[in-house]
């Protein structure tokens, strides 16, 4: 038995009920099928590294599931394609089972994201005054890790 | 992470971490410059074997737009 995970991109305009519809219709796919589903939820909405048919932001959803037959995801993915709400989606092989997520440690897990970005904010206050004086590589490093923000201060370099 | 008067060493070994996900974009940024590419082995000082994966979480991260495939054009 092989363990797949799914990640789709649905518009970010789409609110909690139509999100679950999207989710219904996979789990219908699902069904017909004959595919056991482990997981499926909203991982939440998220900018954008590059814009995807204008659209800056993204609701990402994960579906994960098991299954033998080897057609099934090549129909999956044509299903995926022709859905017009799908933006994009990328399926991947999982090495294990993957644990079964319960609803409320996925409202946990929506905190912890959101307490991530708050964190990253302060230390992009903090950070300048720091890294003027002499940017190591770490430094470097971690300003990295801070996000498209940082980047996209810095003036562009004529090539 | 490498610095330069200190001896490269793999940052997964020194933090026993074995497995990479691409959905740890924080832990994945580490391994990519400013304009997105990826960082050489010489520079980061990562085993061959986790570089292999680093690359290939990189890539799946890229394809779901988790990350980006270059920072040059991007505005805002």
């Amino acid at each position: 038995m092989r363990y797949y995970e799914t990640m789709y991109i649905v518009s970010p305009s789409f609110e909690k009920d139509r999100l679950n519809k999207i989710i219904d219709t996979l789990n219908e796919e699902f069904q017909k099928k004959k595919v056991k589903v482990i997981n499926h939820y909203v991982w939440g909405k998220k900018r954008l590294a590059y814009p995807i048919k204008d659209h800056r932001y993204g609701n990402y959803i994960i579906v994960h599931f098991e299954n033998e037959e080897q057609n099934f995801l090549i129909n999956f993915g044509m299903f995926l394609k022709l859905n017009e709400s799908v933006m994009r989606y990328q399926t991947v092989l999982l090495d294990k089972k993957p644990d079964v997520i319960e609803q409320s440690d996925i409202i946990s897990e929506d905190e912890v994201l959101e307490s991530d970005q708050a964190t990253k904010e302060k230390d992009t206050n903090t950070e300048p005054s720091s890294s003027d004086s002499a940017p190591s590589l770490e430094e470097n490093n971690q300003k990295k890790t801070e996000g498209d923000d940082v980047i996209s201060d810095q003036p562009d370099q004529p090539k | 992470m490498a610095l330069i008067n200190k001896k490269k060493y793999c940052y997964f070994k020194e933090n026993g971490i074995t497995e990479i996900n691409y959905k740890d974009v924080k832990l994945l940024r580490r391994f990519t410059t400013d304009q997105g590419k990826i960082m050489p082995r010489r520079v980061t000082g990562t085993s061959a074997k986790m570089h292999r994966k680093v690359v290939r979480e990189i890539k799946r991260a890229r394809n779901i737009a988790l990350m980006p495939y270059t920072n040059v054009n991007q505005e805002g």
